[in-house]
């Protein structure tokens, strides 16, 4: 007797999303399992944030399915929403605000109460080695502490399902660090982590499953750990590409 | 008070917008009704100055104030409200912050209602504490000439200034549908100078900016007769549309 398959976090079923004649999302499909980290790698344009806007409702499909913890993404509803949290394209933070208020707001929209908000403001500006700038308006912090702030903003409810859009983009290695711990640990109780980013090396290190998006589609998997990734990744990229001469781009 | 409208009171509480357009709406209605007829009474007064002055020379001084602060309160109501809401809901596209507003538990149409609200409830208190201060003004500078009929005219221009906050916030609409504060700025502007325009050729009584002037005497007695029951009509329907249109429009917003 196997035991049954856990409900994935998320699904992504044949999206599909065109801007005019640009085919940005061509049949996409992905899951995220309870307690995965799922890494999405792919060259600019691949199609990789575009499939993350579409799961958070930045952008409607044209066609397709999104589920969130079973249920379809738009009409999810506020409990499901509350177990989401996602950085796509831009951290949260309010510029007039300051990074503990920023924290918990943040943490208050995904349901908390404000004693809870502001306990779980105060711990996670702790363990992103904010304290420096807990009481500095977002607006003065560099790119990289507010990208910290950010991920902050997304972590600090615990949510069961984080959605994380290259998130290392501005970070030093202190920075990657804690953001590696943020995620590992979020895997481990048991959320679903999708995760995108150019660097293949960090990806290769943390991630248990490695797909990757080329033309607005999934073109194949690499395996977790294994040696020269870079090279894995042109190939498919470069064998698909030969495979359709008229292909369309994202 | 609940999440969407404490991050509203919050954000436009510590924001230069709200700072500027506090001020403007407590400090210059007092200063350019009482300021300007005691000026235009002072005896110093000469030359040009005091031939465009002239009009506030004349009936008492209280009556001049409160005829003058109609027009006052009206036109920078209008620009200031606009100018706060348009900030507080076009600010989510200008910072970036509209896309982390997304699959929560607290949904975008209750982030548009608590904004509205907000910047409601600071309109009208600015506005209420902006006519005190008038008639605090006239009681002190106006040699005693503040009476009831004066009051009316006060009380008058008091409604006609929480009306014209109401239909500024239907500005929103504008800054959610061109995606940021500019255009909403622009629209405000375009429809201030408009309005004067339509209602120096006698149609200020369909135009919904120009009503609430208009009723509290700013274009004189006949003008303020010729608002009726179609013309509250006008402002009542255009600010409940205005209200309904900004927040379904916040809420169905995209980020394509």
């Amino acid at each position: 007797m196997t035991a049954p398959h856990p409900t994935p976090v998320l699904s992504v079923t044949n999206a599909t999303k065109h801007y005019g004649e640009l085919r940005a999302l061509d049949g996409l499909s992905l899951t995220v399992e309870p307690g995965e980290i799922h890494a999405l790698i792919g060259l600019n344009g691949a199609g990789k944030t575009t499939g993350m806007k579409a799961i958070v409702g930045h952008t409607a499909l044209d066609d397709g399915e999104v589920t969130l913890f079973g249920a379809p993404a738009a009409t999810a509803g506020a409990e499901r929403y509350a177990r989401l949290g996602f950085v796509i394209d831009q951290p949260f933070g309010y510029p007039e605000l300051t990074v503990a208020d920023n924290i918990a707001f943040a943490v208050r929209l995904h349901g908390a109460m404000a004693e809870r908000a502001r306990a779980a403001a105060s711990a996670w500006i702790e363990r992103l080695e904010l304290t420096r700038w807990q009481d500095r308006k977002a607006r003065g912090l560099s790119l990289g502490n507010r990208q910290r702030l950010g991920l902050a903003c997304v972590a600090a409810h615990e949510p069961d399902l984080l959605i994380l859009d290259e998130p290392t983009n501005a970070l030093d290695p202190a920075g990657v660090l804690l953001l590696r711990d943020v995620i590992v640990d979020a895997a481990e109780r048991g959320a679903g982590v999708l995760v995108s980013s150019h660097h293949l090396d960090e990806v290769s290190r943390m991630a248990h499953r490695i797909t990757v998006i080329h033309a607005g589609r999934v073109i194949g998997t690499l395996e977790p750990g294994q040696v020269d990734l870079e090279r894995h990744f042109f190939d498919l990229v470069r064998a698909w590409d030969a495979s359709h001469p008229v292909g369309v781009s994202a | 008070m609940n999440t969407a409208l404490a991050l509203a009171a919050t954000t436009f509480s510590r924001s230069l917008t709200a700072r500027v357009t506090t001020a403007l709406l407590l400090v210059l209605p007092a200063l350019m009704s009482v300021g300007l007829v005691g000026l235009a009474r002072s005896a110093s007064m000469a030359g040009p100055s005091a031939a465009k002055l002239a009009p506030y020379r004349e009936g008492t001084f209280a009556q001049a104030s409160a005829s003058l602060a109609g027009q006052v309160v009206s036109a920078l109501t209008l620009i200031a409200v606009g100018f706060a809401i348009a900030w507080l809901m076009g600010r989510e596209w200008a910072d970036r912050t509209f896309g982390s507003l997304f699959s929560l538990p607290v949904t975008r149409t209750q982030i548009a209602r608590a904004k509205l609200a907000v910047v409601a409830t600071w309109a009208a208190a600015s506005v209420t504490v902006s006519m005190i201060l008038v008639t605090v003004g006239i009681a002190i500078f106006g040699d005693g000439s503040l009476n009831t009929t004066t009051a009316t005219s006060l009380v008058k221009v008091w409604i006609a200034g929480l009306a014209t906050a109401a239909l500024a916030l239907t500005f929103a609409w504008v800054a959610v549908a061109s995606r940021g504060y500019l255009g909403a700025v622009g629209a405000i502007v375009g429809v201030t100078a408009l309005s004067q325009v339509l209602a120096s050729v006698g149609f200020g009584s369909w135009i919904p900016f120009v009503v609430p002037a208009l009723w509290a005497g700013a274009g004189g007695p006949d003008a303020a007769a010729a608002i009726g029951v179609t013309s509250l009509a006008i402002v009542v329907g255009f600010v409940a549309l205005g209200l309904w249109a900004s927040v379904r429009a916040f809420g169905a917003a995209r980020l394509d």
